[in-house]
């Protein structure tokens, strides 16, 4: 299951993929797209990671947006001719995630050593496994240093990494709705959406993609767990209420009654159409290790890795309503930077939108974005 | 809120601080201050600000901020991290000023803290014809939420005293200018700014 993006390109790297589990793919590829134009110095990049169910589409290219054509991109309120990320100031590069389905190395692609379709050969990867793929890809396009490294969720869990692993390697860093641990709650979830996968008879031990359907009803239900840890209380009452869908009345069937149901269970089926059960897997158990202070690699204290922190800049910025990825897990990374000597600000922006809001909120976000990035290319 | 007025205290507390100093700047409000410590002195700042357009504003300036409420601690500074942490025209808001101070001086090697003075002369007089106190010419806000509290410059040196706090400079200030030193702080000056010897680990009393 391989799912075709507008517009991407592909970038194949055929040197081995050490990972961290210490197993290694012997090749990958990535697929990717660039926004505006790269200016002389190479200075004025920026790499923007996807979350879970995202991929390189951030945004449609400016003629396209102009004309109203192609299909929106994920963060296309933010991105874009004008934007608060202006791709007429900034060249933009988002790629799909290592373990992703759109385009990507993942476990429905064609193990070498094999022939076949990796399925649950394709060894466990994790945050930093997906941040080394991109940087291989950065060195292809000859960019050294990108001006800043942006995500929300689990592309600021690649943020994070970026800014840590290679200091040398980005200016500024602004991790949005992340963590720099992944709590015990959203593993909880995780896990249960992994186990709504496996049991879901089609599964068949990940080997479903040549015969036979894929585990739709399992994947359906991991999205439904999934988009219940995104929204909020407050945006769930003011969306659905307890309102009955169709205007039936109630106690008539055991099925869904309610809109908010028939919602999720919108959601649920629409993602089967557009992510692969294994990749889901995969990605969430990324998520799920991801742990900043755990990992050493991070807190190497040489004396380069120190000037590099302390030249670089981050932007920290939570949701009020955020329960995934509460605001205090946003203050620990705030002190994460501090410890690190790494220069930092932190904004807590009001929404009731939920883990959502990074996706959806406009005004503040990008009034932030905007101003930090416009600071970050001024003391260049 | 704080308009383009003079502000001698902020003259005042540049001067203060020697060139290339780190500081924390607490309820830095837009980050005036610390962007003029950066034009004029080079520091490397950091400010608290529990106010979102106010921290906006900071980010616009390139100032590193952190959106947080003082009355929530500073348990992410470090101890002995910073040259200088200011705390101006703040004090008098906090739900435990004592608290914030003892962390100042730890977090700090010097702690600067500007105050209102309740017994100036302007107060006084105005208390005894209109019966009304307009306390703070920067944000008077009575009876909501963030009301005042009443220091004046005696009981602050009181209080310092009293704790063995070092006072290194005082600095008197009516809203027109510096007073040289002067006999009657406590009556002449509409504010004071302080500056304490970081002393770690004390406990205030």
């Amino acid at each position: 299951m391989m799912l075709p993006v507008n517009d991407a390109r592909t970038f194949k790297s055929s040197i081995p993929l050490e990972l961290d589990c210490g197993k290694n793919i012997p090749r990958f590829k990535l697929s990717y797209e660039t926004f505006g134009e790269l200016d002389a110095e190479a200075s004025n990049a920026i790499l923007i990671f996807h979350a879970l169910s995202g991929n390189s589409h951030v945004t449609r290219k400016s003629q396209n947006i102009d004309a109203g054509r192609g299909e929106a991109g994920w963060w296309e309120f933010m991105v874009g001719p004008g934007r608060p990320i202006d791709t007429g100031q900034y060249f933009i590069i988002c790629a799909n995630v290592l373990g992703s389905c759109y385009g990507s190395t993942g476990p429905s692609s064609l193990n070498p050593r094999t022939g076949k379709r990796y399925c649950l050969d394709f060894p466990i990867i994790t945050i930093h496994d997906m941040v080394r793929c991109q940087a291989r890809l950065l060195d292809s396009l000859d960019i050294d240093t990108p001006l800043a490294v942006i995500g929300g969720s689990m592309g600021g869990m690649q943020a994070i990494d970026w800014a840590l692993s290679y200091p040398w390697r980005t200016r500024g860093i602004i991790p949005i709705s992340t963590t720099p641990q992944s709590s015990p709650q959203s593993i909880a979830f995780n896990e249960v959406g992994r186990r709504a996968i496996l049991a879901d008879p089609r599964w068949r031990n990940g080997h479903y993609y040549d015969d036979g359907a894929p585990p739709d009803d399992g994947l359906a239900i991991a999205r439904m767990i999934g988009h219940i840890t995104y929204l909020s209380d407050q945006s769930m009452r003011q969306k659905f209420g307890r309102r009955v869908q169709n205007g039936n009345s109630l106690f008539q069937h055991l099925c869904s009654e309610f809109e908010v149901e028939s919602y999720l269970s919108y959601k649920g089926s629409s993602f089967t159409k557009r992510f692969d059960a294994n990749s889901y897997l995969y990605l969430t158990k990324a998520i799920d290790y991801f742990d900043v202070n755990s990992d050493s690699r991070y807190w190497n204290k040489t004396k380069m890795r120190q000037t590099f922190l302390e030249r670089m800049k981050a932007l920290v910025i939570s949701f009020t309503s955020d329960w995934l990825f509460p605001s205090y897990q946003s203050k620990q990374l705030v002190h994460v930077f501090k410890n690190l000597h790494v220069p930092v600000s932190y904004c807590e922006i009001e929404s009731s939108y939920g883990h959502d809001a990074f996706l959806l909120e406009t005004e503040h976000q990008g009034q932030l974005l905007n101003d930090f990035l416009r600071n970050l290319k001024d003391d260049h | 809120m704080q308009g383009t007025r003079k502000r001698v205290d902020y003259d005042t507390i540049v001067r203060m601080i020697p060139r290339n100093a780190t500081v924390l700047d607490l309820g830095c409000g837009s980050g005036r201050l610390l962007e003029r410590l950066k034009d004029e002195k080079n520091t490397r700042g950091q400010g608290v600000e529990i106010d979102h357009e106010n921290v906006k504003s900071c980010i616009r300036k390139g100032l590193d901020v952190y959106q947080g409420d003082l009355n929530e601690g500073l348990k992410g500074f470090q101890a002995g991290s910073m040259d200088h942490v200011i705390l101006n025209h703040t004090l008098q808001y906090l739900h435990e000023p004592k608290s914030i101070l003892e962390q100042m001086l730890s977090i700090g090697k010097y702690a600067i803290v500007g105050v209102q003075n309740l017994s100036w002369w302007g107060n006084r007089l105005s208390f005894l014809i209109s019966g009304n106190l307009e306390l703070d010419p920067f944000m008077s806000n009575p009876l909501q939420e963030n009301t005042p509290q009443l220091i004046t410059i005696t009981q602050f040196m009181a209080f310092c005293k009293k704790n063995g706090i070092n006072i290194l400079q005082k600095h008197f200030l009516t809203r027109w200018g510096e007073l040289s030193p002067v006999a009657f702080p406590n009556l002449l000056a509409e504010t004071a700014i302080f500056m304490l010897e970081g002393n770690r680990g004390t406990r205030l009393a």
